[in-house]
């Protein structure tokens, strides 16, 4: 089954963050493909969104349940389609930067099809999956930051090489000392 | 357009209007036969409607059929051709046809990245003098399509064809869900291999690259150009401003039919047409500039019509994806009616013929009374069969109509209680009975074949189990057969049945040379290449003289 992820980083506190998440009806409308929502209690929602597999796109309704909130940092759900056999589950988690202020956000979500041709149709779902999770995280953060840019790289690749950078010039300020006089 | 270009901006022997099966052809032959080829795309993607199709063709007497131990000879090819063309369709051409088709397979087996791959679909008429039970449809190899390079973004998507399967797996698949080869699909798929429409084009472009034929996207050819008589050029739309580029020996005009210009439709077409499973770039271009420069126009009347359905919500490129219904009509378990609640036709046929039936023209009430009609299946059938696009145990899908009783079922769905009752009532009575005299359903081969050879019959199963459902269907088109008229060279005829030099058409563009028939699977395709093989050879020699 695709399972997918995103991290963006945001110079916005958590609390402001977490105050926007927390509530459905702000990112929703974000959700790649969104088309509507229908809130049944404060656990439990209906959504539909017009996915893509492969070539074609298809409208789908999940029912969306909530499965843990722990305030302040991580909301987490379940999906499972109404008229298509499919099944899923997601997060979005909030932690502080450790470095400088601000918030990471990151987002997750699997989703599976069922039935006999499930193994096929799961080659053709991942990049969309892919793809949604990215758009929804760089949503929120747009969102609350509209300055934010988005890196044009893979954000792994850029995390690797602000690492690499770092790990290097540690270590040629260890061999030449510092060039501040 | 009478010459009056001064300076063109570019000079070849032979441009290929259209990049599907038939275009991607002739430029390939022409090239091959010394000529400096040029294809010219209206969209940004390559392929046509051969890209989003089953990618078959329908050749008799292919080596395959030999290698294979099948026979056939051009007696029997004739006798079935001429058949079904009623007619409507000059003998010399469908000589033509039958001795060229094999021509070009063992010419493309040989000389490019084409691979073909026997099926054992029968022709569709399979049980008229001359009909085989299998061989004469070829499918294609599965393609890697990165082999492409750059190009793999350029090949037309399928929205229909995009899991790798071979046509026989696709049509046994309906009656035999557990059939379908899943883990060898999911194989194919990652490793980036495409069938049917994708893996024909895929190979003919990758040969076409690999011959460094130059291939124009978003290059919309709108008008001849005629200097003393002959065609001697094109001016096309590109990048926001005309373009005139010289063809020395001809232009081949492959750029498929007019199903997507609803005036030409309503011009030409004996019925409506919902929804088209073609690109919506086929809207008559090569008719326009054809009939132009005095073209004379035969088939008109005539279209690869199928009955179809389109599920709600499903698009390709934001336009309703059009469904073939085949096992859905054919299986034990179905019947189709209309909205008196009766059938009118022998369910199993292939689909262009069934089509004959859904156009017929009412004189009492004046108006289409086959259509739109509706499958009326019954759990029996869900229990064991694929519906579209959903298997034997996935739920009920809420675009399929279903109800307890057929009263109800036909109550929701519009179509007379009483007449679905007798109807199906009847159809009980014939399958205990084994044999549907009113109509002949479960008589054909071809119908045969794709119905449950596991079934006490493979295509008679009564109606009788709850919950009851419907499909509405609607006529749909793979494209349009009439356009116009070439000679067996492929040079396109004036009305004084004179040629017209410098041009030359191949595909859905021209007047189809099956007439009203269908030979059988692969038979639009077979047909259209076989004239672009023609065609491109041809254009070559006109200019080296």
């Amino acid at each position: 089954m695709p399972e997918v992820n995103y991290t963006a980083v945001m110079d916005i506190t958590r609390p402001i963050v977490w105050d926007f998440v927390r509530d459905m009806n702000n990112w929703a409308p974000l959700a790649k493909g969104y088309q509507t929502h229908e809130i049944l209690n404060d656990r439990e929602s209906i959504w539909t969104v017009k996915g893509e597999v492969g070539p074609i796109s298809r409208t789908t309704k999940f029912h969306i349940t909530i499965t843990e909130w722990h305030e302040g940092e991580r909301v987490a759900f379940t999906l499972k389609g109404l008229n298509e056999s499919i099944t899923g589950e997601g997060a979005i988690m909030l932690t502080d930067r450790g470095d400088s202020p601000g918030t990471d956000i990151r987002g997750e979500a699997t989703l599976e099809f069922g039935g006999s041709m499930g193994p096929v149709l799961n080659q053709l779902i991942g990049p969309w999956v892919q793809q949604g999770a990215d758009e929804l995280v760089t949503a929120i953060v747009t969102t609350l930051q509209p300055t934010y840019v988005r890196p044009s790289r893979p954000f792994f690749l850029v995390r690797w090489a602000q690492s690499a950078w770092r790990l290097l010039r540690s270590g040629v300020a260890a061999v030449f000392g510092s060039r501040e006089k | 357009m009478s010459s009056t270009v001064k300076n063109w901006d570019q000079e070849v022997d032979v441009i290929a209007v259209g990049s599907g099966g038939s275009g991607l052809t002739a430029a390939l032959l022409a090239h091959d036969r010394g000529a400096k080829a040029l294809v010219l795309e209206r969209s940004d993607k390559v392929g046509g409607t051969t890209a989003v199709s089953g990618g078959g063709l329908w050749i008799p007497m292919n080596h395959l059929m030999a290698e294979n131990g099948i026979d056939d000879s051009r007696e029997e090819a004739l006798t079935y051709c001429k058949r079904l063309t009623s007619g409507r369709a000059e003998d010399d051409m469908v000589e033509t046809f039958v001795d060229t088709g094999y021509k070009l397979v063992r010419y493309l087996a040989d000389n490019t990245e084409v691979e073909f791959e026997l099926s054992r679909t029968p022709d569709y008429r399979a049980d008229e003098e001359g009909a085989k039970l299998g061989g004469r449809t070829l499918g294609q190899q599965f393609f890697e399509k990165k082999l492409l390079g750059e190009w793999e973004a350029k090949l037309r998507p399928s929205p229909l064809m995009f899991v790798p399967l071979t046509i026989d797996e696709m049509l046994k698949g309906m009656a035999k869900p557990r059939s379908v080869p899943v883990d060898k699909i999911v194989e194919r798929m990652s490793k980036g291999m495409v069938g049917s429409g994708n893996a024909l084009i895929g190979r003919l472009l990758k040969s076409c690259l690999d011959r460094e034929i130059e291939i124009k996207l978003e290059a919309r050819a709108r008008q001849l150009v005629v200097e003393d008589g002959r065609v001697v050029g094109l001016r096309v739309e590109s990048e926001g401003r005309d373009v005139f580029i010289k063809a020395k020996g001809g232009v081949v005009l492959a750029c498929a039919g007019f199903e997507w210009n609803e005036k030409m439709r309503k011009q030409f077409l004996p019925g409506p047409l919902t929804q088209n499973c073609s690109p919506p770039y086929n809207e008559g271009d090569g008719l326009t500039m054809a009939s132009e420069v005095g073209a004379d126009l035969a088939n008109m009347s005539e279209a690869w019509v199928y009955p179809g359905f389109c599920i709600p919500g499903e698009e390709h490129e934001d336009r309703p994806v059009s469904r073939w219904v085949i096992g859905e009509r054919t299986l034990p378990h179905t019947i189709m009616v209309n909205r008196t609640g009766q059938r009118f036709v022998n369910e199993g046929v292939n689909y262009n013929d069934i089509s004959k039936a859904l156009y017929y023209f009412d004189p009492n009430t004046f108006d289409f009374r086959n259509l739109p009609c509706w499958c009326i299946l019954d759990s029996q059938f869900r229990e064991k069969y694929m519906l579209l696009t959903v298997m034997p145990r996935d739920p009920d899908p809420d675009w399929l109509s279903k109800a307890d009783s057929l009263r109800e079922l036909a109550e929701m769905v519009g179509v007379d209680p009483d007449g679905l009752e007798a109807s199906v009532a009847r159809w009980n009575t014939l399958v205990e009975q084994g044999e549907d005299t009113d109509f002949g359903r479960g008589t054909g081969g071809y119908e045969r074949w794709i119905g449950d050879p596991d079934a006490p019959h493979p295509n008679l199963g009564p109606i009788n189990k709850p919950p009851y459902y419907a499909l509405q269907l609607d006529a749909h088109s793979a494209g349009t057969k009439g356009g116009p008229r070439t000679n067996t060279k492929g040079q396109v005829l004036n009305v004084r049945g004179a040629v017209i030099p410098g041009l030359y058409a191949a595909g859905n563009v021209m007047a189809g040379v099956s007439g009203p028939g269908y030979y059988g699977g692969g038979g639009t395709i077979g047909l259209g290449m076989t004239w672009g093989y023609i065609s491109g050879i041809n254009a070559a020699e006109e200019a080296k003289a």
